[in-house]
């Protein structure tokens, strides 16, 4: 990860490990100087193990979840690393024809094919001449195709097979093959007819050793007998792949002694190699400056990657967790407004016996850093468990894409996640010794309630005056720079700041609050276009994943106010509908009564439940409103039944001819649509717009038959067309224009996080803004130079799946930019009504044997892509769900706590009458009725902003509609629920227990 | 002669013809504070008549609030038995106990040990709700408790809002709400001035009287006890002496 909360990881580890070691050092050097004060303030620890447990473990949540998420990141950035590294092998360098796909960091899979320039024996003198007396391991040369290839005896296509053309220096270079029980292959051994195949391919063609395949290079077909197969090794690609000897590679190509790249591996293995390559490439560049060959960089461009990959994943388990961060911060807030309080009589008596108010402070404050220690080390170790397990999760989700995670971790991580969890607690713990500092000494050793505060002195007046300033200055920020995140929280500032300043002038505490509270809640809780008809240009203005946060934030907090402040309503609403109940009024008056005076726990207690609920109820309406819309695959397909692919090398040609020629009774009637589709690397760059330089990159272009029949929407179209299809339609009919999938257009509001950004973007306009501007983009040939200039007339919509990142034309304009006829790769067929899509393209794959042809149930494709993200998504919730433990923790501990504050009125209630199961039932009830309000509240807030954010994000994704999985809200609820009145079952039973006398004799 | 034998030879028996409602025989309470054993009550022997008002008294230590809690119910004595309206109250179920204490008995304590979060009428409907009094009831009672004690303008007010007086007064209306037989006070004036303790001891001297009801207090106060009409004197556990107050002065 090379970003954490956006900042660079580097500094923040920097910051980091200072504000540790200082405050370890300053603590440290504190309790040498006051021995005596650091050994009345960690007695209390050893004193109670069981409390001392719990607060650890309650401490430890916020740790938790960051030691979680690096890690999680962490094993990301090995495993793409490492996958990265094993299709590389000992390849750093690679010099090639300049391409459209130079992002490609998969290996050789980056270079053209014959059909691009290529490299001479000159170029390999100069090149092995420039890198004399330069760390190099060593340097070989290949011909790199993509070509199809068929099995006779199995009768199995492989459309796309890596085909290397390598000298016998290869392994020597790159390392050896290897088979799967670990004996070598050397190339030297091949004969000109033979070839190595690997593992994945012969799978796939289900061949063996000395079995016979055909390739077909330029259309003609070559017999080739499998002399092994390999499993491992230096393979600089991935996917199936086979190596022929170079001269047999030169001749099937028709090159004479030319080839396609030259591969360069620095000295030391793997990301040691890599580090070589900045004096490879100095020594390298400027022999192919003006040439149309580049010198790439392919290992660190792979790590670049994985690095970017594994922050991207980071990214979003950090944004979807900062609520249960946030929740964790607050628990320890709580737990330590508990201990102050449990401690008040000891440190009242200490203040008694002389102790001034600086020893207290510290007292307390050596008990906090014990805590603070031991727990973001429990927090560490419990994270790195929880993120190997999501680890194992992730694995299971994209086991089918061939990506197994391997679980591994930095040091920097833990020790990063550890700083993190121990400053934040740390930080709790200063503010709260300063409060318990503050004894009065008669009320704390008589253990008298402290008098209710107004919280009107200076300190409140210049904090609440910096609150407005803040919010005034944030709110004209967010003006000037049309930014949603920085208007809304200088508005929410403001919408605190004013009424809780008001009451300076007297208006009363209730009033304030609950203004405050509300106005958070209109403000954020707005109905979609609200803002828009009083805002001049708001809907202009940009908005991202941190509304998010902020939006939970600041209506939970709303909410909170507004119930706390106006606990009497509430309180007489429960008596009147509970009241009656037989048994109920002596329990209720308490359960009800005391958590709703005592504002700051319960209050705290209630955000952190409800914030939790918020996010999981929020999470959980969105993937269902979003699954419905993906889930429907037959609108993602296109509506396109089958996928037929096949190498530009062996194009079909008239695919009504093959199939009327065909030995399957498929016939051309049998499909009521059928077209083609061409990908071609260009260079592109969008026309006068700023920012946009030349980007390598793809056009795809188009038949009639595709474009007729393909059933996509548009979310934006030009003015003078009235109908999507008329846009379908001019693609083909018209020069010069072009459509582009929705991720090449910036969004003004966008919801999205780690979905990945195609590497070109335009500007100027937004797929969410209603209108599409005359835009063009320049599209170059990257060979020639040629330019020509493409007319955006559409933006397609989400729904437009399988041309995700893509600029789409025609044929002919891609023939025309690129100066030749452009071969289809991708045929799309659509089956007659009555027809089976998976009988179709089981004949289409017989019928064009020749060509290599693999076929791909589209439908059932999108639904399996569909279901890994729905998967992820879950795991998303899940870790989400994590915060839940906050919340249950945060009732375990107020339960405790409203247990030891009572003590003496549960032995008064115990004298008077009250038996032990009244007293625990009673217990129950209060958590019951914390629980139940937090989590209302949070599934209220979430059900009501759901509802805007979907609204909002409607425009971007026409379909999208509100979708509430009642069922599962009903089981979040629930299981909250019940695990909340869990965490309260052992300090309930303690109460229960509290001997009346004992507790009267406390005082 | 022990202690034990002289304390036992000075009881005095209480007036003929009266109704015994609280007996003991040999009550001993043994605490066990670490490796310590301290010997609260070592073997008292006590007769309380109906409508009696007790003072225990005694140096800080001597046992007399072990002897309260013991007697009525909320903590169990280490030997001997306790019986309240002829009922062995140890012999009862926890359950059972603590029903008897909701009916049958009142608490006033030193420090009032009002609920803080309920107003001044919620607090004394709390035993009637308890003992499953419907909430309409309860209130008027209540309510009628607050007034009888002077108290009906301050029955919304919140325990922190009123002085140390009210609110020992709101815990004698609560304590006697339910019109129990017995009353234990343990120190009720001791958290109070000179002026209200005064007033608080006619209070209590007013409902005896009235009410007929048995007031067992535990007290330094030697005001209180001079106006009850027995006075057990304790030392290191034991009742060390008794004296019956002489009613024609």
């Amino acid at each position: 990860m090379d970003k954490l909360f956006g900042l660079p990881i580097e500094s923040v580890f920097s910051v980091i490990i200072f504000l540790l070691a200082g405050g370890l050092t300053l603590t440290g050097i504190m309790a040498l100087r006051n021995r005596v004060l650091f050994k009345i303030g960690v007695r209390n620890i050893a004193r109670r193990p069981a409390q001392t447990v719990l607060i650890i473990l309650g401490l430890m949540l916020a740790t938790l979840l960051v030691s979680a998420t690096l890690v999680t990141g962490d094993t990301i950035k090995y495993s793409i690393q490492k996958t990265a590294l094993e299709g590389l092998g000992e390849v750093d360098v690679i010099i090639k024809a300049e391409n459209g796909r130079s992002n490609d960091t998969a290996g050789v899979g980056a270079i053209l094919g014959t059909t691009a320039p290529r490299l001479n024996p000159d170029d390999l003198l100069r090149v092995e001449s420039a890198l004399k007396d330069r760390p190099v391991d060593g340097t070989t040369i290949i011909v790199r195709e993509n070509i199809p290839a068929t099995s006779p005896k199995s009768r199995r296509n492989l459309p796309g097979l890596e085909f290397l053309g390598v000298r016998a220096d290869y392994t020597a270079t790159l390392g050896d093959l290897k088979t799967a029980s670990g004996n070598s292959l050397p190339v030297g051994a091949l004969a000109l007819d033979q070839a190595y195949l690997s593992a994945e391919a012969a799978k796939k063609l289900d061949v063996g050793t000395d079995d016979v395949i055909t390739l077909f290079a330029q259309n003609v077909p070559v017999e080739t007998k499998i002399a092994g197969i390999f499993a491992k090794g230096g393979k600089p690609s991935t996917g199936p792949t086979i190596i022929v000897p170079l001269a047999r590679a030169q001749e099937m190509f028709s090159l004479g002694d030319e080839f396609s790249a030259i591969l360069i591996s620095g000295k030391g293995d793997g990301i040691e190699g890599a580090s070589k390559t900045k004096v490879v490439m100095s020594a390298l560049r400027p022999l192919f400056k003006d040439t149309p060959f580049v010198v790439d960089a392919v290992k660190n461009k792979a790590l670049d990657n994985a690095e970017e990959q594994a922050s991207m994943i980071s990214s979003l388990f950090l944004v979807f967790g900062q609520f249960s961060m946030a929740a964790g911060i607050m628990l320890i807030s709580l737990i330590f407004v508990m201990l102050a309080a449990e401690r008040k009589v000891e440190l009242g008596v200490l203040r008694a016996i002389g102790a001034k108010k600086g020893a207290l402070v510290k007292i307390f404050l050596f008990e906090g850093a014990i805590y603070a220690t031991l727990s973001a080390a429990v927090g560490v170790v419990l994270g790195v468990a929880v993120g190997w397990g999501m680890v194992q999760v992730i694995g299971a989700i994209f086991g089918q894409a061939d990506f197994s995670p391997t679980f591994s971790f930095q040091p920097r991580s833990i020790l990063l996640a550890y700083g993190i969890g121990l400053i934040a607690t740390f930080a709790v713990v200063i503010f709260a010794a300063r409060r318990a500092g503050r004894v009065n000494i008669v009320r704390a050793i008589r253990d008298l309630p402290e008098p209710v505060k107004t919280s009107r002195g200076y300190k409140s007046l210049i904090f609440l005056g910096l609150t407005l300033a803040a919010g005034v200055f944030s709110a004209m920020g967010g003006v000037s720079e049309q930014q949603q995140g920085s208007f809304l929280l200088g508005l929410s500032l403001i919408v605190i700041a004013i009424p809780l300043l008001s009451r300076w002038v007297r208006l009363p505490d209730r009033i304030a609050f609950t203004a405050a509270g509300l106005g958070l809640l209109a403000l954020w809780l707005l109905p979609d276009g609200t803002l828009s008809s009083v805002i001049p240009d708001y809907d202009q203005y940009s908005a991202g994943m941190e509304l998010f946060f902020l939006s939970g934030m600041a209506i939970v907090t709303g909410a909170v106010w507004t119930v706390m402040y106006n606990s009497d309503l509430l309180l007489k609403l429960v008596t009147t509908v509970f009241g009656r109940l037989k048994g109920f009024p002596p329990m209720l008056r308490i359960a009800v009564n005391y958590p709703l005076k005592a504002r700051v726990p319960t209050g705290l207690t209630l955000a952190m439940l409800s914030l939790v609920v918020f996010t999981i109820v929020f999470m959980s309406i969105l993937l269902n409103s979003m699954g419905a819309v993906f889930s429907d695959t037959a609108k993602l397909s296109g509506g396109y039944d089958i996928q037929g692919i096949v190498s530009p090398a062996n194009p079909v040609g008239s695919v009504k001819q093959v199939l009327e020629e065909g030995s399957t009774d498929l016939r051309y009637e049998d499909f009521a649509a059928v077209g083609s589709l061409s990908i071609t690397p260009i260079v592109t760059r969008q026309h006068e717009a700023k920012k946009s330089s030349w980007t390598n990159y793809a056009v795809v272009g188009v038949d009639a038959g595709y474009a007729k029949n393909v059933e996509y929407d548009f979310l934006l179209r030009s003015p003078e067309y009235a109908t999507d299809r008329e846009v379908w339609k001019a693609l083909i009919e018209e020069d010069n224009v072009a459509i582009v999938h929705p991720s090449l257009v910036p969004a003004k509001v966008s919801f999205t996080a780690g979905q990945p950004t195609p590497p070109f973007q335009m500007s100027g306009f937004y797929r969410d803004g209603g209108e599409l501007p005359r835009t063009y983009i320049e599209a170059k040939d990257p060979v020639t130079g040629e330019i020509g200039k493409l007319r955006i007339i559409g933006v397609l919509d989400d729904s437009a799946y399988t041309l995700f990142g893509s600029i789409i034309t025609s044929h002919e304009k891609v023939g025309e930019i690129v100066g030749a006829p452009v071969a289809p790769s991708q045929y799309w067929f659509k089956t007659a009504p009555g027809q089976s899509a998976a009988d179709a393209a089981e004949d289409l794959s017989e019928t064009f044997y020749k060509n290599g042809l693999e076929t791909v149930l589209v439908q059932e494709d999108i639904a399996k892509d569909m279901s890994s993200s729905l998967m992820f998504n879950r795991l998303l919730e899940g870790f989400m769900g994590l915060g839940l433990l906050v919340g249950i923790a945060a009732m375990g501990v107020i339960a405790a706590r409203s247990i030891v504050e009572r003590r003496r009125v549960i032995g008064m209630l115990r004298a008077i009458g009250f038996k032990s199961g009244l007293v625990q039932r009673t217990f129950f009830l209060e958590s019951s009725f914390i629980a139940s309000l937090g989590i209302t509240l949070g599934s209220v807030l979430a059900l009501v902003l759901c509802r805007n954010v979907i609204a909002t994000m409607a425009n971007d994704m026409p379909g999208l509609t509100y979708q509430v999985p009642w069922v599962e809200v009903a089981l979040i609820a629930g299981i909250a629920y019940m695990a909340s009145l869990a965490a309260t079952y052992l300090p309930a039973r303690q109460a229960s227990k509290i001997m009346p006398a004992e507790a009267l004799r406390y005082e | 002669m022990n202690a034990l034998a002289q304390a036992r030879r000075e009881t005095i028996p209480q007036p003929q013809g009266a109704e015994t409602i609280i007996s003991t025989e040999e009550l001993t309470k043994t605490y066990h504070t670490g490796e310590v054993e301290v010997h609260a009550l070592r073997g008292v022997d006590l007769q309380v008549a109906r409508g009696e008002m007790v003072a225990i008294m005694g140096p800080s230590g001597c046992g007399k609030s072990t002897l309260l809690n013991c007697l009525s119910g909320i903590d169990r004595p280490t030997a001997g038995n306790v019986i309240v309206e002829g009922q062995d109250i140890y012999k009862l179920r926890d359950g059972v106990r603590t029903d008897f204490r909701a009916k049958r008995m009142g608490f006033i304590f030193q420090f009032f040990n009002l609920l803080p979060v309920l107003s001044a009428v919620e607090n004394v409907e709390m035993p009637l709700l308890i003992a499953g009094v419907a909430s309409g009831k309860a209130r008027k009672r209540a309510l009628a408790e607050l007034e009888m004690l002077g108290l009906a303008s301050q029955a919304r007010k919140h325990p922190l809002e009123m002085s140390g007086g009210q609110q020992q007064r709101i815990a004698i209306a609560r304590s006697l709400v339910n019109d129990p037989a017995i009353v234990w006070c343990d120190e009720p004036t001791g958290n109070l001035d000179s002026e209200t303790a005064e007033e608080i001891l006619n209070i209590l001297c007013r409902l005896q009287r009235e009410k007929d009801q048995t007031f067992i207090i535990v007290t330094h106060g030697a005001e209180i006890g001079e106006r009850a009409d027995r006075i057990v004197q304790m030392r290191d556990g034991l009742i060390q002496s008794e004296a019956r107050r002489d009613i024609n002065g």
